[in-house]
């Protein structure tokens, strides 16, 4: 297979990032201008509106590593891995974005930063879990690395379902079972879930780039094992 | 300061600072 950048991601690319930068303004505008204050919670419940899409967008990233990745050990073709290694990496972000603005909403909703429910508790083993696939893979050696990593993808997926039942499977957990909106509230959601959806697209485009620079660069080195350079960081 | 700025602003840092970091990888990955 041709390593070279294929000429319709740099379009696409910016056509993703044209439209993704637009949606998540209008997103923005409709969060601030148009979706109404929450009666109790007040303006803090707006942190759904970028919590439950980043949230999405997560489980949506790992479920496309998890595809890839059987995609790869199916294959073994590196852009599988690619494709795996750049979707997990959003995903981490994304996880990152629900981990900082859960507690942000949990202060105000349970007044705690933080409590060992269900759902916030398999969340951050979730979280803890793809940390430590990205750095299982910065640790291998080229040959290795996309097996191993393909492995990983698959292996950790069980988690998925766990995040997502966990809310029905263990008994107090406080977190909502499900958004139940109506009206603008649930329009300036489901906007915001499409916006960052477009943005997780666009950034999957631009990630698979440093993937496809650096098989370029091994083939051109003709050294498929290369080590990563002492205090570089290799994906 | 209100949490809900607070979620926002701490979202865009996040990302700022990924694609940062994404840029230079991007950089280096082509200098290689």
């Amino acid at each position: 297979m041709s390593i070279e950048l294929p000429r319709w991601m740099g379009g696409v690319g910016r056509a993703l990032w044209a439209a993704a930068l637009l949606m998540l303004a209008i997103s923005l505008w409709m969060i601030v201008a148009r979706a109404p204050i929450e009666a109790q919670m007040g303006i803090v419940q707006k942190i759904v509106y970028v919590h439950v899409p980043s949230a999405i967008m997560t489980l949506l990233a790992f479920g496309l590593t998890f595809a890839a990745s059987i995609a790869y050990l199916t294959t073994k073709s590196w852009v599988w891995d690619a494709i795996a290694a750049s979707a997990c990496e959003l995903g981490l972000v994304f996880a990152t974005v629900v981990m900082v603005t859960g507690p942000l909403w949990a202060r105000s909703a349970w007044n705690t930063w933080w409590t060992w429910e269900p759902r916030l508790t398999t969340f951050l083993i979730l979280w803890i879990l793809y940390a430590g696939y990205h750095v299982v893979r910065a640790s291998l050696h080229a040959s290795a690395r996309r097996t191993v990593s393909s492995i990983l993808g698959v292996v950790l997926f069980v988690n998925l379902p766990i995040v997502w039942k966990s809310v029905e499977w263990w008994r107090g957990s406080l977190h909502p079972r499900n958004v139940t909106m109506t009206g603008e509230m649930r329009e300036t959601l489901l906007f915001s879930m499409a916006a960052w959806f477009v943005f997780l697209a666009a950034a999957f485009v631009t990630r698979l780039r440093v993937e496809w620079a650096r098989e370029a660069a091994r083939e051109r080195d003709g050294a498929p094992a290369r080590q990563a350079a002492p205090g570089r960081v290799s994906a | 300061m209100n949490y809900a700025i607070a979620a926002y602003v701490a979202t865009a840092i996040i990302w700022i600072i990924y694609f940062v970091w994404l840029g230079r990888r991007i950089r280096r990955a082509r200098e290689d």
